[in-house]
């Protein structure tokens, strides 16, 4: 089993941590350990390569630098901009509005405001993924303060029509904030072109270390205060900066920004290619998500009469790592919510896994993965209680 | 997370199948994840002659489906009876994580019925 060959395609979960992010870091661990709040040279030196980073942040969303603000990462950013954003301007009203199909990190927040007297419209998507605009222009009234929407949808790969939301919640005087965890690299984001108000960012999602990110919050938009006991981050978030990671962020942002179209465009050949190879060996598949507005790295496929989950497990004993459904934080997982709320059913949504590919993928790591997923399907679908014969269901 | 046993028995699964003639058959379906289990049983003289069992569902269902069929082959009705969850996953490591304890509730709904409807 030593030599066993690994095939990593679950790079939406979390990526692979690049050799010049790891250099970068590495640097302000070892050289740079002053407090970025400290006045001598040790000090100014950490900080100065903790602005560097935010100044990279900035350029890659097309911000400045002073509207970045550096966070534990996706999680924290999307819970801060949410009820940070909702406290600041409650005077205004207690109306969000949100999609069903949010992180859980957005979602749970959302509930959590509700708990506080704060009002949620949780907007529907239809059969691709796709956020129903005219619900939201249905929503939007005089109390509403915040609209919430993710870029692009990390389980099906769903890109979001954020430009016309935006510019409904600039109409209507309302903060935009858009989770752009899953998008950050895959698609060009300017907020200024695009109107976004605040957007939260993941480093490990781009080849960056974990326990970093960022909210961008556009000046001028009131959020309150996150954490007590500093002047860090302009006051809002006290706590001496993570500079290693935050350094890492700002290289890996740099880099995965600047070969969007390329990158784009391997991926979506590499995309094309693992689908016709999967479709070939596989038989009664379905592929889920928008066939063009959407990320090319994300592959979503259900296996009718396989419970996805059980058919990860067997592709994990060769080395495959995949993921299946909603991942819950005890290491199992359960059918996504985003599927179920596509209108999939449940035995579906069940039997669905999530391939996530990376520019580092090659056509012989799809060769194999797509030996080893058809026997794993054809195992698990042995045992299955639903009978697959080709084109034809037997319940 | 899983245990160690309860993989093991996910890779190897005893009894998977159906069986033509049974006496007996229990069928379940879950409303929290789709999950199908049925559950075959073949009856003679009360005694539980032969089980198979298959399974629409995560790992512990049918890992849960094969040691439970392992542990009531071979046992008369009422003692079959008697076996539980409880009992099939003390043969699998314990405990099962938080939002899978349902498939627990879905076997013993399945083994009721199974053998509630074995034919005297």
């Amino acid at each position: 089993m030593e030599n066993q060959k690994v095939v990593y395609l679950d790079n939406a979960t979390t990526t692979a941590m690049s050799n010049e992010v790891y250099r970068e870091m590495l640097d302000a661990y070892c050289n740079l350990y002053g407090n970025p709040s400290s006045m001598y040279k040790l000090g100014r030196e950490a900080n100065a390569v903790m602005q560097t980073a935010r100044e990279k942040v900035a350029k890659a969303i097309g911000a400045s630098a002073s509207e970045i603000y550096f966070t534990s990462g996706g999680t924290e950013a999307n819970n801060w901009a949410i009820k940070g954003i909702a406290y600041a301007n409650k005077a205004k009203g207690n109306h969000i509005i949100t999609s069903v199909i949010e992180h859980p990190s957005v979602l749970e927040s959302c509930r959590a405001l509700e708990k506080e007297g704060f009002r949620v419209t949780y907007i529907p998507v239809d059969e691709f993924g796709v956020i129903k605009y005219s619900e939201i222009v249905k929503a939007i009234g005089s109390s509403t303060i915040l609209i919430s929407i993710m870029s692009a949808n990390g389980e099906v790969g769903t890109i979001q029509p954020i430009k016309a939301i935006a510019e409904l919640a600039k109409a209507n005087n309302v903060v935009f904030h858009t989770d752009a965890t899953q998008a950050i690299g895959a698609i060009a984001l300017n907020v200024k072109e695009i109107g976004i108000d605040a957007l939260s960012i993941s480093a490990h999602k781009f080849n960056g270390p974990k326990g970093v990110g960022a909210l961008y919050v556009k000046k001028g938009v009131k959020i309150s205060r996150l954490l007590d006991g500093g002047e860090q981050e302009k006051g809002l978030r006290a706590g001496t900066e993570n500079v290693p990671a935050i350094a890492g962020l700002g290289k890996a942002i740099e880099n995965v920004t600047a070969n969007i179209d390329e990158n784009n465009k391997q991926l979506k050949s590499l995309r094309r290619y693992f689908l016709k190879k999967i479709s070939s060996l596989i038989h009664n598949i379905e592929l889920n998500g928008h066939t063009n507005q959407r990320l090319q790295n994300n592959i979503s496929i259900s296996f009718e009469g396989a419970n996805g989950e059980a058919v990860l497990m067997m592709l994990d004993r060769e080395g495959v790592y995949v993921s299946s459904g909603s991942i819950n934080a005890n290491g199992t997982s359960e059918p996504s919510h985003v599927l179920l709320a596509m209108g999939k059913d449940l035995d579906t949504a069940a039997a669905t896994l999530r391939f996530s590919i990376s520019t580092a993928t090659t056509k012989e790591d799809i060769d194999y993965v797509a030996e080893k997923v058809k026997r794993a399907v054809k195992r698990i679908r042995s045992i299955s209680a639903i009978r697959i014969y080709k084109n034809k269901v037997e319940l | 997370m899983y245990s160690q046993k309860l993989l093991l028995e996910f890779y190897n699964p005893s009894h998977v199948g159906v069986i033509k003639g049974a006496t007996g058959k229990g069928k379940t379906v879950s409303k929290i994840d789709g999950g199908i289990m049925k559950i075959y049983l073949l009856v003679e003289k009360n005694v539980i002659k032969d089980v198979a069992f298959q399974a629409f569902g995560s790992v512990p269902a049918i890992a849960l489906c094969s040691a439970a069929s392992r542990l009531i082959l071979g046992k008369g009705i009422e003692d079959a009876s008697k076996i539980t969850s409880k009992e099939v996953l003390s043969e699998l490591g314990g405990t099962l994580p938080s939002n899978k304890k349902h498939v627990a509730s879905q076997l013993d709904e399945t083994l009721v019925a199974a053998l509630k409807s074995v034919s005297k």
